[in-house]
């Protein structure tokens, strides 16, 4: 739905636009009001100034009918008085006037201020001999005698004063009319024209008062859109309000949870009316004490301007609690519960929430449990079985030795005596290569329970390694390990022992020839187990190392997700005392090649390199002082550079040292027990051990190591192993 | 906008960690000005180096990183300190926090982790 809401500019112009008519209208009425107070004054200007135009001819009429009169000695009385008034009401009239044409503003106009002034000029020697001609009369005016009625003297002299009058003032009255009537002009020109603007000024007014009353009708429209957006927001809200599972409420600065908040609320926290309730209070009786009071800090910080709410929300107390709800019938339900708070920062602070989202993660707990435990299970059970099955007897029974010699020697280097500092990290290191070698030739053997178990060997270990300060019980965890894995390589043996019972039964039923079976008759039980080890056994030792590499290859390019070939050559030729050795050696220096060396296939295919590596082993004996192993990688090759910038973040180096580091000073570090290039910890690499290994191992043969490389091409070590320690190794064992 | 210059100091009693950071530091306008082992040593660098931003580890010998975190918020109310701590006790970390730090970085932690926690306290 298109919601009418404009933008926040164009909200403000109909408001704007309403003040501004409003004000316009109100100016234009108050100037209306002002012109029609003028128009008044001007016409009642006018309506005197109308009625002055005929005065003085109306007086000069009545001056000549007493003037017959009097000669005719007949009754003046009623024009005397009629001329009396008429003087009366014209001073009133030029009183009025002046008065009306100041109201009228008209004053301003110089011309009709010179008009009026001119024409009271006239009028005021009229006035005057009309006052004098008042004042004459005293007594009567005609005596009656025998000849007839004769003027008395007040007759006379009133007969004077109007043949004086006439014979002055004539000439005077009628300049006075055309005075008074050309002002009357000029104030009919003001009336109309006041009454135009007036007009004008109404029209105006009309004009702003129907704009107002379109903006006033557009704003009724717009507040009724609003209305009906806000109503239709707030059905949607209450909508998933009610719909969503997550708990959503807000706190506010008194702790108090919010009117509004998701009805899944209540279900959740079991109560009734969350809303003006005490969040910390709800929780009181959910959680422990130091979490409840973990919980009122945190939400505390929440609230701390200089705290970043995205900083701390690794902290937060509550991510993931068991709550346990009391059931009606005495019976508790167990929950566990996450919540997560947002600050909600309002435009006044005061108004300011934490907005809360709680949501039941109880299946996910559980299900995450429950994957737990069936992993440990089956690590337990089937991996064993399937290790035991997979693994020739022989070399099973090797590794078990391996394994065995390992953990012992790990304990008496951790039972030799020696409580510094130093002594105590030689231990540390002595047992992770006994570790490292282990999960190595568990690697090579497909052996992953015991991979799992050396890798967490090591893990305890380089815990310890990090820590500033080591005490001899820091060890007893790894004491307690290293005793799991013993009793684990018993587990194995025992289940070996009983695989193999099973398997000798089942060979002597069904699986020997039948023409030989009457021989089998004729050999005592522990002669045909040892035929068939034997015959399990098969190949050498030599041989038997080809195939755990070629194992170990598949397996280490597997997890660090390369495709790789091994190539192995000579290998049948290794002399059977020399073959644990090699193997070592050989064991790390795959892992080290696949690791570290070859591309991933994507990486490969740029630079134009077949895209399956290979890695190539090859044992000779041709040599009459050494034999040679060669193991060499298509890969990456080393990088000196690099090798130094690594050191230099693993602490071996400072910068300087780095910068100074040549190729061989480089590759040295490779042997360092602290060094290694890959990125994350593995089973398969990452630890820096691979080849401290490797440097023992040749070390304790009297032998050396060779590397060669090209950045981008190759990496080629190159082993000697001197015959001659060779055999006396051999015959020391044999003795 | 012009750029504004923080001042990076570091403080843990880790060599490995105290170098990691310093390297890792890749934010434009952030500068490493100086690490110390512990809180007192924090304390003497922070008068001659007068960081803006602080990374600090919460044990430690001498002084903890809490107490620490305290005393240079005392000298300047408007630094910046993100706890970077292991999460064995988070009542400890959020001890820190009521004290004056801004944030809170989980060891282990990467070093991209660490440059957006750099990133986000910059903006707090």
């Amino acid at each position: 739905m298109a919601q009418p809401v404009l933008s926040r500019q164009l909200r403000w112009l109909p408001v704007a636009l309403a003040l501004l008519c409003t004000t316009a209208l109100s100016l234009l009425l108050f100037t209306g009001v002002q012109r029609a107070a003028r128009l008044q004054s001007a016409s009642t200007a006018l309506q005197l100034a109308a009625g002055l135009t005929a005065q003085p001819q109306l007086m000069r009429s009545e001056l000549t009918l007493i003037q017959r009169g009097l000669e005719t000695q007949t009754y003046v009385g009623d024009s005397l008085r009629t001329l009396a008034g008429s003087r009366e009401a014209s001073n009133v009239a030029y009183a009025q006037l002046a008065d009306a044409i100041k109201a009228a503003g008209l004053d301003a106009r110089s011309d009709t201020l010179a008009m009026l002034d001119k024409a009271q000029k006239l009028w005021a020697p009229l006035d005057k001999g009309l006052e004098r001609l008042g004042n004459n009369k005293t007594g009567d005016l005609y005596s009656d005698s025998a000849a007839g009625s004769t003027l008395t003297a007040a007759g006379a002299r009133l007969k004077r004063s109007v043949d004086e009058l006439l014979a002055t003032q004539t000439k005077n009255t009628g300049a006075l009319s055309r005075q008074v009537s050309e002002l009357a002009a000029l104030l009919r020109e003001a009336v109309v024209n006041d009454g135009r603007s007036l007009r004008a000024l109404l029209l105006g007014g009309s004009a702003l008062a129907a704009l107002l009353l379109a903006s006033m009708l557009y704003f009724s429209w717009r507040a009724g859109q609003a209305a009906r957006a806000a109503g239709i927001a707030q059905r949607q809200v209450a909508h998933i309000m009610g719909t969503v599972r997550e708990g959503l409420f807000l706190i506010g600065r008194d702790g108090r949870i919010g009117g509004a908040h998701s009805d899944s609320l209540r279900g959740l926290l079991r109560v009734g009316t969350p809303a003006g309730q005490d969040f910390e209070q709800l929780l009181r009786p959910l959680v422990d004490e130091k979490t409840l009071l973990a919980a009122g800090k945190y939400l505390g910080l929440l609230w701390k301007d200089k705290v970043n709410e995205e900083l701390i929300e690794s902290v937060n107390p509550l991510s993931q609690i068991e709550v346990s709800f009391q059931k009606a019938q005495g019976a508790t339900e167990v929950r566990y519960l996450s919540f997560s708070f947002r600050r909600v920062r309002a435009t006044a602070s005061t108004a300011d929430h934490v907005f809360g989202v709680v949501s039941d993660v109880t299946e996910r707990v559980l299900l995450q449990r429950e994957l737990d435990s069936l992993k440990s299970d089956t690590d337990s059970q089937s991996a064993l079985l399937l290790q035991v099955l997979q693994v020739e007897p022989l070399q099973m029974q090797t590794f078990l030795g391996t394994l065995d010699a390992a953990v012992r020697r790990s304990n008496a280097l951790l039972r030799a005596p020696g409580k510094q500092r130093a002594d105590l990290q030689q231990k540390l290191q002595g047992v992770f290569r006994e570790m490292h070698s282990l999960k190595g030739e568990a690697a090579a053997l497909g052996l992953g329970t015991f991979v799992r178990r050396a890798h967490e060997v090591e893990d305890l270990l380089s815990g310890l390694r990090k820590r500033a300060e080591l005490a001899g019980n820091d060890f007893v965890p790894v004491v307690v390990r290293l005793d799991e894995l013993m009793t684990h390589g018993q587990e194995m043996s025992a289940l070996q022992e009983r695989v193999g019972q099973a398997r000798s039964t089942a060979v002597s039923a069904n699986d020997l020839p039948p023409e030989r079976h009457g021989d089998t008759a004729v050999l005592a039980g522990g002669q045909v187990a040892a035929a068939l080890a034997r015959a399990d056994l098969g190949p050498t030792p030599g041989e038997q190392l080809k195939v755990a590499l070629q194992r170990l290859c598949a397996e280490v390019s597997a997890a660090s997700k390369r495709d790789v070939r091994l190539l192995s050559e000579g290998l049948e030729k290794v002399p059977a005392s020399l073959v644990p050795r090699v193997r070592e050696i050989c064991i790390q220096m795959l892992r080290n090649s696949i690791v570290h060396g070859i591309e991933p296939r994507e990486r490969r295919a740029l630079t134009g390199k077949p895209p399956v590596g290979s890695v190539r082993i090859r044992f000779t004996d041709s040599d009459q002082e050494n034999y040679s192993l060669i193991v060499e990688d298509d890969g990456q090759g080393l990088n000196p550079e690099e090798i130094g910038m690594r050191a230099v973040t693993r602490g071996l180096l400072d910068a300087t040292q780095a910068a100074n580091l040549d190729r061989s000073g480089a590759f040295r570090l490779l042997f360092h027990p602290d060094f290694s290039t890959a990125d994350t910890v593995s089973e398969h690499a990452g630890r820096g051990v691979g080849l401290d290994v490797v440097n023992a191992a040749i070390r304790d043969s009297g032998g050396r190591i060779g590397i060669s490389t090209t950045a981008g091409k190759y990496t080629r070590f190159k082993v000697l192993l001197p015959r001659a320690q060779a055999e006396a190794d051999s015959q020391s064992s044999a003795a | 906008m012009t750029e504004v210059a923080h001042r990076l100091m570091v403080v843990d009693d880790s060599n490995v960690i105290r170098r990691r950071i310093e390297r890792a530091n890749e934010l434009p306008g952030v500068e490493f000005v100086g690490a110390a082992r512990n809180g007192v040593e924090a304390l003497a660098l922070y008068e001659a180096v007068h960081p803006t931003l602080v990374t600090m580890d919460l044990t430690m010998p001498e002084m903890d990183g809490a107490e620490c975190v305290a005393k240079l918020v005392q000298r300047d109310p408007d630094i910046k300190i993100l706890v970077i701590s292991a999460l064995a006790d988070k009542l400890t970390a959020i001890d820190a926090l009521e004290k004056g730090a801004s944030g809170f970085l989980c060891k282990p932690f990467t070093d991209r982790q660490l440059n957006e926690a750099l990133r986000k306290l910059i903006r707090t």
